[in-house]
């Protein structure tokens, strides 16, 4: 073993999947091929799933629908530095998720972390582009209603504790000012 | 004559039960906010074991006690029910990097505000680099690593004016071949630093199915008069391993080698019964008071003094 601070580093990137043993490591090595590698990976991915569906109900349901909640839980385990806390990890997820190539998958992240920032007393405005209309989003992540198509025309909500019930949407038709 | 009863003379009928100055106290996990919970668990136990890390949150201002739980806790104790065994998870004390400065803040306005016989962490990291790795690894057992633990443990004793305990981790990884045997380092720690174990049988109970532990070996080694506390808990099995999950009730097994750990562990004043937050509303509070119950009745009344 070089020291006691590369040793960590190796073991960490391997559990995170970013790298392989380096060579001639025959432990890392064996560490590597272990069937409790993959249990390590499992179960840390587990805790993340807990943290996501506790703070993150909406997009977690509707990743969900999409097929795809496990499979990127994993990715942003892999790819981030997850907070041990709950509301942290809640927090990267969302804006994580709010920079998605599924429109709606961003949109609704960025909707969800909005409200929660609102929720506690950020008293900032944050406005949400949706390229089909959010009720019919919501209608599908809540009731479990088909996912409403993309239209011509575009909506923006506006998040903030200065409007009543906290949220505003707005209808634009493309081309229009 | 069942071993657990008393005899006509209302002498303990146990055998090789270890000589000790009075009975192991009973603890159990609580991480705030299950009021009705808390009602029922606070008349079965002697001490609260809280984790620091589970009774924070991050706001604005970092990561800080959660008041409302805080409260909840210092009505608890100021009640006089029970004192509070602190058992973190979040000290990372075996990272090359340093120690997590942010539990240590988190530890010290607990000690502030509430009365703590003594706390506990996992020979343990969870921290590598700054990044949060998502699980609990141990450290390799090598000089290097003794050298940096003992200094991180005499930090954390100078700091907090109470018995410091460190506890055994389940593993899942082959083991990287170290200087020291498992036990031989935990009494290498205890005998530079004069810490304490807290000895978990249930991670016992794992890494023996899990990685064909020696556990009979390990205890034989093990300083055991230097064992302050132990864990009980019940998991299940996936991913072909057994997990410390802490989902379910003990299982007799466990019950039997705690039992075999108190007959020889001088110095055990608490065995504390852990299970998850989020395994309450599966396992439902009838279940752990019950547990709680049969731990009393069936473990600790055998050891009394």
């Amino acid at each position: 073993m070089n020291s006691l601070a590369e040793y960590q580093k190796n073991l960490r990137d391997l559990i995170k999947g970013r790298a392989g043993p380096p060579a001639g490591d025959q432990h890392l090595a064996e560490v590597a091929q272990s069937p409790g590698l993959a249990a390590i990976r499992e179960i840390a991915v587990w805790w993340r799933t807990l943290a996501v569906e506790e703070y993150c109900p909406w997009s977690t349901r509707l990743l969900r629908r999409l097929g795809i909640f496990s499979e990127t839980v994993t990715a942003f385990y892999r790819g981030q530095n997850v907070s041990p806390y709950v509301e942290k990890a809640g927090e990267q997820f969302l804006l994580e998720l709010g920079g998605h190539a599924h429109p709606v998958v961003a949109a609704l992240a960025q909707f969800e972390l909005a409200m929660l920032k609102v929720k506690q007393g950020d008293t900032r405005e944050y406005t949400v582009d949706w390229d089909r209309n959010p009720d019919g989003v919501f209608a599908c992540v809540t009731t479990g209603r088909e996912m409403p198509p993309a239209e011509a025309d575009q909506y923006k909500t506006y998040i903030s504790r200065a409007i009543p019930g906290l949220v505003r949407c707005d209808r634009f038709t493309v081309g229009e000012s | 004559m069942n071993r657990l009863q008393q005899n006509d003379n209302g002498e303990r009928a146990g055998h090789d039960t270890a000589r000790r100055a009075e009975r192991p106290a009973l603890a159990t996990t609580y991480e705030g906010g299950e009021p009705l919970l808390l009602e029922q668990i606070l008349p079965l136990v002697d001490y609260l074991e809280i984790s620091p890390d589970s009774v924070s949150q991050v706001t604005s201002e970092g990561c800080v006690l959660n008041q409302d739980i805080l409260a909840e806790l210092k009505n608890v104790a100021a009640a006089g029910h029970v004192k509070f065994l602190v058992h973190g998870v979040g000290l990372s004390i075996a990272s090359a990097e340093g120690h997590s400065e942010t539990y240590v803040r988190l530890l010290d306005e607990i000690f502030e505000q509430l009365p703590v016989a003594w706390h506990s962490e996992h020979l343990a990291y969870t921290n590598v680099d700054g990044e949060h790795l998502g699980t609990m690894l141990p450290p390799p057992r090598t000089q290097e690593a003794l050298e940096m633990l003992c200094g991180r443990i005499e930090f954390i004793q100078k700091r907090f004016p109470a018995p410091f305990l460190l506890e055994n981790i389940v593993r899942f990884l082959p083991e990287y071949p170290g200087e020291y045997s498992e036990a031989g380092f935990l009494n290498q720690l205890a005998r530079e630093t004069g810490c304490g174990f807290v000895l978990d049988v249930y991670n016992l109970e794992c890494d023996q199915e899990n990685l064909k532990f020696d556990v009979a070996g390990f205890l034989r080694e093990l300083d055991l008069p230097r064992v302050r506390e132990m864990h009980l808990a019940g998991g299940v099995r996936d991913l072909g391993f057994r997990l410390d999950v802490h989902s379910r009730l003990t299982e007799e097994s466990t019950r039997l080698l705690a039992r075999d750990v108190l007959a020889r562990a001088p110095n055990v004043q608490a065995v504390t019964f852990e299970y998850l937050k989020e395994a309450v509303p599966n396992l439902g509070y009838p279940a752990i008071c019950g547990e709680l119950q049969r731990l009393r009745e069936n473990l600790l009344y055998e050891f009394a003094g």
